[in-house]
C-alpha cells in the first residue's frame, strides 16, 4: 500500500508529472503526454524528446507503472503506454 | 532503454547477503540523519541500512529505498516492511520523485554501478532540496573496489569507481559543493550538499 506522503513526492519517472493510484488494479497512472513507442515526454510541438526516436508527431500516451508484490515497477520501458483520450 | 545490471543483480539476488557490509555499517552511527529527515536509500539491495536509516530518521521521517533489481528488493522485502519502508524499483537515471524531496539521499556501495554517472548526479540533484546531502560511501577505497570488481564476471567486471578527489570534482561541476572527502583503503566517504543557488555553476 502507497502510503499519502510517499505518493506526494512519486512522480513520472518519464516526464516527472504527478501520479494517480488505483488502489484496486495496482497501478500508478501518469496521463502526461508520452511517446506511445518509447514512452519518453513529448515537447510542445508534440514530438519526442528522445534522441534517435523515430515516432513523428505521435498520438500522445499515458502510462501505467504497475505496483508488484507491493513493489512499485517505475522503470518506463515496463510502463504500459495508453492513449490519452 | 536495457538494464544489465538490473538482470546481473537480479540473478545474484538469492544468494546476496551483504552481511559484511551490515557489519561494517552498524559501526558507523552519524550519517548526518537527523529525526524526521527525508532519506533516499539508492541502491538499497535488500534493505541493509534500512534499520540503521530508521533509527536514525525516527518514526517520523520518511525513509525511501530504491534499486533497479526488483529481485533484491523482494529478498528484502520483510525488512523493508519491518522498518516502515515501501521499496520502489527505478533508474537512477530516471528517478520517480518530485523535484526537492529528499534531505539526503545514500549512495552505499552502489555508485560504481549507475551506468551513467553524470546523468545520476543531475538527478540526485534534482531530487535533493536546495542544501540537502548527497552521501557515497563505500567501505573500501577505490583502487580496492576497482581490483574486486575486475576479479568478477559478468557485466560489474567493468564498474569503476572513480578516486574521491575525481568524483569530488564530477560532483561540483553539477552544481553540488563538496564537504567531507575522505579515503583510505578501508573507506570511501564522500559528502556533498547541493548547493542552495547554482548561479556561476555551469550544468549540462
Amino acid at each position: 500500500m502507497i502510503s499519502k506522503e510517499l505518493l506526494e513526492i512519486l512522480a513520472c519517472p518519464s516526464c516527472k508529472g504527478d501520479l494517480s493510484y488505483d488502489t484496486k488494479k495496482a497501478l500508478l497512472i501518469c496521463h502526461g503526454k508520452h511517446c506511445p513507442e518509447c514512452g519518453m515526454p513529448l515537447d510542445a510541438a508534440g514530438d519526442c524528446t528522445r534522441e534517435g526516436c523515430d515516432a513523428s508527431k505521435p498520438r500522445p500516451a499515458g502510462l501505467e507503472y504497475r505496483i508488484e508484490e507491493d513493489i512499485p515497477i517505475m522503470l518506463i520501458d515496463e510502463a504500459r503506454k495508453f492513449p490519452l483520450q | 532503454m536495457s538494464h544489465p545490471h538490473r538482470a546481473y543483480f537480479n540473478a545474484i539476488a538469492p544468494e546476496w547477503s551483504g552481511a559484511a557490509a551490515a557489519a561494517a555499517c552498524q559501526q558507523l552511527e552519524n550519517l548526518g540523519i537527523e529525526p524526521g529527515d527525508r532519506v533516499l536509500d539508492l541502491g538499497s539491495g535488500k534493505g541493509i541500512l534500512a534499520p540503521l536509516l530508521r533509527q536514525l530518521a525516527g518514526q517520523e521521517g520518511l525513509i525511501t529505498a530504491v534499486d533497479i533489481a526488483e529481485q533484491m528488493l523482494l529478498g528484502g522485502k520483510e525488512r523493508y516492511a519491518q522498518h516502515g519502508i515501501v521499496p520502489v524499483c527505478a533508474d537512477v537515471s530516471f528517478m520517480p520523485w518530485a523535484a526537492k524531496s529528499f534531505d539526503k539521499v545514500i549512495c552505499f556501495s552502489t555508485f560504481p554501478h549507475f551506468r551513467a554517472p553524470q546523468t545520476a548526479l543531475r538527478e540526485i540533484h534534482r531530487v535533493l532540496r536546495p542544501g540537502g546531502m548527497l552521501l557515497i560511501w563505500h567501505t573500501c577505497g577505490s583502487a580496492q573496489l576497482n581490483e574486486f570488481h575486475a576479479r568478477l564476471s559478468g557485466i560489474v567486471a567493468s564498474d569503476h569507481l572513480p578516486s574521491s578527489t575525481s568524483l569530488a570534482e564530477l560532483l561540483i561541476t553539477n552544481g553540488f559543493e563538496v564537504v567531507q572527502c575522505r579515503e583510505h583503503p578501508a573507506l570511501y566517504w564522500v559528502a556533498a550538499k547541493r548547493a542552495a543557488a547554482t548561479k556561476g555553476i555551469l550544468i549540462l
